[in-house]
């Protein structure tokens, strides 16, 4: 029977951790949550709840995976991880209170939830653990409750394979909190522990074959890594860029973007430039940021690309409107997401079909997601595009026109071929154009540049952003060009004094970067003298 | 008296759970559509072997209810309700067939919409007299090919809805797997190639499996699209230079080029590679092998070289022959065209024989060989005896109908269509009649037909076995960890 005293202390803790469990989610590590429910698509379908039977821990996965489908509501991933946390800190008490420990349970039981807290911080860190957790320890709760001794033990002999069947790996906390309550309760069952012993340590082997699985993975599951790096917050602002691109919230992007010290990663300035070529400022602002040379632009996709680079690729192929790309991208993305199946893939695919007019195609995809509850309304909504009249539809009438009208193949990473057709089929298409020059400027091929800006831009009544003049006039220097020619391509006498001060100053300074920097270190000329990749030497 | 009273009170529950789940609605005054349902999978006028799994189908469009009559011909019949799909109960199936062999099946479709029922004219269902194979083997496989992430190979029993997987990369995470073949069905010869950090080619022989490395210094690549020789004791391989490139426009996506390409053979017990200048010419690409049933002739597919990707419309394969010696392990010294690339303007890939020796069934579409994103490509066939070739439009669509495997006493064939959505590759099965003619083909049934939305991946190179395959995953895997392989020698 517990104290007053006690359960004030327990329901006072429990607040706590209750405000500090979801602020802490709430506040760090919004998008790490609306993240994993991207990289997963959870159908409410037979078929679906079948395909779990397929691994271990079939029902802490698909419990897991239920639930991880809140974490699409703002605020719903911090709430439903406060949540299981909590019952799991409850269920810690009462195991400690099994093992006849009198005082500090609550602070106690906290320490297991803490762990786990953390790595929830991890990507690949999924709540089917913590789901997983709460059922073996509630098992152990069932099991001390058996009084009869055969019934006990038939009991604990029977339930640890089935733990590992429902829960996974953290059926190993099983055997010891048998053990350890067996010995508070001064029960020596020596051969029954060792039956215990054995179960845990060969059941995951013998059931590997079952499983397809490898002598690790069976140890593991439903763990996908062991790897524990803690609290990441320049990810969160990364995936916070991602994000509000998915949820179409450009307003939100470019407030990040001016707000947050960026960090120096190729997705970050992926998505800056995706937000920046929307406005049309691309070209204006692009060497106001980290660029990573065409890193930045499209993100390289091969066999040794991280998981989350794939993921991504595929929005800028949308943007420009590569839509047999960004189809390929999305499916790659798909598939090597964690799960292989993702809601944020499928209604790009369903758009990517959608744009191409391919009706059956589409209809697959928005099916998926009307099988599921947050992305139901999303798919209902897209279905009355199929059959609605396109200028209802601002965004699909700009889509569409993009769609090149005429065929060539290429290398998935033949850009400037793919941008060229683009604007071949679509002069006016701005962002592909922007791509296009841009992606020669930031691989420092002003030979190319050159010849593209004057096929697709030369005579033209358009803007002439910042680094292109910047660019033109290295080209200009390069063919000792005469002022004529400089006025030609439109380039104001301010940038002129300006490119001619960088030369004197460059010169003076024996091509030294350092007094060129604050003045000039957001010009091309200083990208186009200065950068270099990371890992090779320099900046 | 208590134990009267809850006794009563348990009966009347179990009652009303039995009247409300297993009593059918009387499809009462239905309104009467003059037409065939539009059901998902078509199995209208389809023909089936007398073993295939129950077929369960639904109706496009929405309803409260469904309902099939299904009435064999000769005797017996199926009355089968659902809310969402017709699920036909394995048993009962089964024995309707078996009563109705050689014969046809009435099936009558109701759909019970808010304002009442509607019943559709029957359409029949015709069962062969014909056996088919135990099961299909295929690769799941999202369509991306440049990198690899989930897929495994799985075999399925086709009486049942029973998927098994043989091998999943989960196993050997980062390896792909493909191009799996049986020799003529036999669960027993194997052939198998992984790629990747632990890449090998799996050789399944009279279920021993063995692990082989099978790039040398004079072939252009490890081994690619094989065939067995119906001995069993040849395996003939193209090797392939193959670059991935991408269309632009959206009716064409993926296109697979070779930029070089030659053919192989490999003797199993000798451990060696052999071939003749005639398949590995400088000037053409030779690729698609395959052995006519007597083991006396190779069919191949080849195009003149062409500068690629230039030219990758150009590229045409033509069908050709040449002769083989499997007692002494050569070829003959003139290579015959079966079918003519620049006579018929278009491009042969994947021949294969009938086991009987009847038929070649290939894959003809508008340029190249790698055919599974091509719309236009559809299935021909050619009668070895007269050499009249044809186009199979009884099973061919308006999408890619690509790979096909003939089932070991040469009656069915099994191939790959994207006509459902365009997209992803599944399996159709169809019957060739003693006259030569084409059955409409079925789709492989599946436990719910939702199954093909639901999934995001594709079935590649399906492939008939006789039984199920056995094969020792933990050995695999130990095998394929040890990174030990047996070196092929190049004679």
């Amino acid at each position: 029977m517990q104290t007053r005293d006690e359960i004030w202390t327990q329901i006072l803790v429990a607040v706590i951790f209750i405000i500090g469990c979801f602020s802490f989610f709430q506040f760090l590590l919004p998008y790490h949550l609306f993240f994993k429910e991207q990289t997963q698509l959870f159908l409410l379908t037979t078929e679906y709840f079948i395909s779990y039977f397929s691994k271990p821990a079939w029902l802490a996965c698909y419990m897991g995976d239920f639930l991880t489908q809140f974490y699409y509501l703002r605020g719903g991933g911090a709430a439903v991880l406060t949540l299981v946390l909590l019952i799991e800190w409850w269920l810690f008490m009462q195991v400690l209170r099994q093992f006849r420990l009198k005082k500090g349970i609550p602070f106690l039981a906290l320490i297991p939830v803490f762990i786990e807290c953390l790595l929830h911080c991890e990507l690949h860190y999924s709540l089917s653990v913590s789901v997983a957790f709460i059922l073996v320890l509630s098992t152990f709760l069932l099991y001390t409750r058996i009084k009869h001794t055969w019934g006990a033990l038939v009991f604990g002999v029977i339930s640890l394979p089935l733990l590992y069947i429902i829960a996974g790996i953290p059926f190993f906390l099983f055997s010891p909190l048998v053990i350890i309550y067996e010995i508070s309760e001064r029960k020596i069952r020596l051969f029954y522990w060792l039956l215990l012993i054995l179960i845990m340590v060969f059941f995951p082997f013998i059931m590997k074959p079952l499983y397809l699985l490898t002598t690790k993975q069976a140890y593991q599951y439903p763990l996908s890594s062991l790897k524990i790096n803690g609290l990441n917050l320049k990810r969160e602002k990364i995936l916070a860029l991602a994000s509000e691109s998915y949820f179409e919230n450009w307003k939100g992007v470019n407030e990040l973007i001016d707000a947050e010290q960026l960090p120096s990663n190729a997705v970050a300035t992926y998505y800056t430039n995706i937000a920046l070529s929307r406005e049309g400022k691309l070209a204006d602002k692009l060497l106001d940021y980290y660029q990573p040379f065409s890193q930045g632009l499209f993100l390289q996709v091969g066999p040794t690309s991280n998981w989350m680079d794939i993921f991504f690729s595929s929005d800028v192929f949308f943007h420009v409107g590569d839509m047999n790309m960004a189809q390929h991208s999305a499916m790659l993305g798909m598939i090597f997401s964690p799960h292989n199946r993702s809601s944020r893939m499928v209604k790009r695919l369903s758009e990517i079909n959608l744009v191409n007019s391919d009706t059956t195609a589409t209809r697959k995809y928005l099916r998926l997601l009307e099988a599921t509850w947050f992305h139901r309304k999303w798919a209902l909504e897209h279905e009355k595009m199929l059959s609605g009249n396109i200028e209802d539809y601002p965004w699909l009438q700009a889509k569409r026109s993009q769609i090149p009208n005429r065929d060539i193949i290429r290398m998935s990473s033949d850009y400037p071929t793919i941008l060229n057709l683009l604007l071949e089929s679509n002069p006016d298409n701005r962002r592909a154009l922007d791509y296009l020059l841009c992606f020669y400027l930031l691989n420092k091929d002003i030979q190319s540049f050159s010849q593209a800006y004057d096929k697709w831009c030369k005579g033209k009544e358009i803007h002439l952003p910042k680094a292109y003049s910047e660019a033109l006039l290295i080209k200009l220097a390069m063919t000792k060009a005469t002022q004529k020619e400089r006025k030609e391509y439109g380039i104001s006498d301010e940038v002129a004094n300006a490119f001619a001060e960088y030369t004197a100053t460059y010169e003076g300074s024996g091509g030294n970067l350092e007094p060129l920097r604050e003045r000039f270190g957001k010009t091309y000329w200083f990208y186009f003298h200065f950068a270099r990749m990371k890992g090779r030497s320099g900046e | 008296m208590k134990l009267l009273k809850d006794y009563c009170l348990y009966i009347c529950i179990v009652s009303f759970l039995f009247v409300q789940f297993s009593c059918k609605e009387e499809v009462s005054s239905p309104q009467v559509k003059h037409e065939l349902p539009a059901i998902f999978p078509d199995y209208t006028e389809v023909t089936i072997p007398p073993s295939i799994a129950p077929l369960n189908f639904k109706v496009e469009g929405i309803y409260t209810k469904i309902d099939a009559v299904i009435e064999g011909n000769t005797s017996g019949s199926l009355h089968v309700q659902g809310d969402d799909f017709i699920a036909i109960k394995p048993k009962a199936w089964k024995q309707l067939l078996a009563d109705n062999i050689g014969g046809s099946l009435k099936v009558t479709v109701s759909v019970k919409h808010v304002d009442g029922w509607v019943q559709y004219d029957p359409f029949n269902i015709y069962i062969s007299t014909y056996p088919i194979d135990y099961g299909l083997t295929y690769r799941l496989i999202a369509p991306g090919y440049e990198v690899y992430s989930k897929m495994g190979i799985y075999q399925r029993n086709l009486s049942d809805f029973t998927q098994t997987a043989l091998l999943e990369n989960t196993l050997i995470p980062g390896n792909c797997m493909n191009c799996h073949s049986f020799c003529m069905a036999n669960p027993e010869k194997m052939s198998l190639h992984i790629r990747g950090e632990y890449g090998a080619t799996l050789l399944l022989n009279d279920g021993e499996a063995s692990l082989l490395n099978t790039k040398t210094d004079q072939t252009i690549s490890s081994c690619v699209y094989p065939y067995w020789h119906p001995s069993g004791k040849y395996i003939a391989y193209s090797v392939n230079d193959t670059k991935q490139v991408f269309h632009e426009v959206k009716d064409e996506r993926v296109e697979v080029l070779d930029l070089k390409s030659d053919i192989v053979v490999y003797h199993i017990e000798t451990n060696q590679l052999f071939s003749t200048p005639l398949l590995k010419s400088e000037n053409a690409f030779e690729t698609y092998p395959s052995f006519s049933p007597d083991g006396r002739t190779m069919y191949f597919c080849t195009a003149d070289v062409k500068p690629l990707p230039e030219e990758y419309q150009q590229l045409r394969y033509s069908l050709c022959s040449i002769a083989f010696n499997p007692e002494t392990g050569t070829f003959g010294n003139q290579v015959d065209t079966l079918v003519s690339a620049a006579k018929s303007g278009k491009s042969v890939s994947h021949p294969r024989p009938s086991y009987d020796g009847k038929y070649l069934m290939y894959t003809l579409a508008d340029y190249g060989n790698f055919l599974v994103w091509h719309k236009e490509a559809d299935l021909w066939l050619l009668d070895l005896a007269t050499g009249e070739t044809r186009e199979l439009s009884e099973v061919n669509s308006k999408d890619a109908d690509s790979y096909h495997c003939w089932s070991s006493n040469s009656r069915w064939f099994v191939f790959g269509s994207r006509r459902i959505d365009g997209l992803y590759t599944h399996p159709y099965i169809a019957s060739v009649r003693e006259d030569g003619s084409i059955t409409k083909p079925f789709l492989l049934p599946q436990e719910t037909p939702l199954y093909y939305e639901a999934s995001l991946y594709s079935f590649n190179v399906p492939e008939f076995i006789t039984e199920p395959v056995k094969m020792n995953i933990s050995e695999v895997e130990s095998k394929l960890l040890s990174k030990e392989r047996k070196q092929m020698i190049y004679r």
